[in-house]
C-alpha cells in the first residue's frame, strides 16, 4: 500500500514517539476489499516503529473484544494508548485521512493532543457521555 | 480534531467514517456534503470549524439534549 518513500518518511515521523501505541482492527475472515486495504495499511505502518503494535480481531467470533471497544461495523480501527482514548476509524484510511492516522498514533504516543490550555480544559470538564460521528471522503 | 478532542475526555468517542463505505449511515443521517459531525445521533455540525467553535458548537448541541 505504501511506497518505499512514504515508508521513510512515516518512519521518520515515529522516530518521536514516546509510549506505545497500538492499532486495533476489525476485519472478518472472508474479508471485503475495504478490510484488506485497512487491514495492509495498519500492517505497514505497525511495521515502521517498533512502538507500534497491530493486534487483529475477527468481528464475527471475537465477540469479547467488539464489546470492549464498542465496535458495531468493520472495518474498524481503534488507535489505543495506555487505555482505549474513544479513537475510531470505520472504512479505509486512505487520503488526507492517513495523514490524520499518523498525527493521531503521535498524540496518543505522547499522550498530548497539542489543543490549546482553554480547549483541554473545557474538555476535562464533561461529565456526559458524548458520541462524536464525523463523515468524510478519501480524496 | 474529533480525535483529538477524545484524547482529552474520557467521556468523548470519535468515530472517522469513510462515508462512501458506509451508505445505510450517510441515508440515515442526511450526509450530502463532507465533513460532516454528527453529536450523540441528534445534532450535527456541517464543514470544517476552528477548535475552539467546533467544542462550542458540540457542547451547545450536548447541553440542548439533557
Amino acid at each position: 500500500m505504501l511506497e518505499e518513500k512514504e515508508k521513510r518518511l512515516v518512519a521518520e515521523l515515529f522516530k518521536n514517539l514516546k509510549n506505545p501505541v497500538k492499532l486495533i482492527n476489525f476485519t472478518q475472515e472472508l474479508e471485503c476489499q475495504f478490510c484488506r486495504e485497512t487491514r495492509q495499511l495498519l500492517k505497514e505502518v505497525s511495521e515502521l516503529s517498533d512502538k507500534v503494535s497491530l493486534e487483529v480481531h475477527n468481528f464475527q467470533l471475537d465477540k469479547e473484544k467488539v464489546g470492549q471497544y464498542g465496535v458495531d461495523k468493520i472495518p474498524a480501527t481503534v488507535i489505543e494508548g495506555d487505555k482505549n482514548h474513544g479513537i475510531r476509524y470505520y472504512g479505509v484510511i486512505a487520503g488526507y485521512e492517513f495523514a490524520t492516522l499518523l498525527q493521531d498514533i503521535v498524540d496518543v504516543s505522547k499522550r498530548e493532543s497539542g489543543l490549546s490550555p482553554k480547549t483541554k480544559d473545557q474538555l476535562r470538564e464533561v461529565n456526559q457521555k458524548i458520541h462524536l460521528q464525523v463523515f468524510t471522503t478519501p480524496t | 480534531m474529533a480525535h483529538k478532542f477524545a484524547l482529552e475526555s474520557e467521556f468523548l468517542t470519535a468515530d472517522i467514517i469513510e462515508a462512501m463505505e458506509f451508505p445505510f449511515l450517510v441515508n440515515k443521517y442526511g450526509v450530502f456534503g463532507v465533513p460532516k459531525t454528527i453529536i450523540n445521533d441528534q445534532a450535527s455540525i456541517e464543514g470544517s470549524l476552528p477548535e475552539d467553535k467546533f467544542l462550542q458548537e458540540i457542547l451547545k448541541a450536548v447541553q440542548a439534549s439533557v
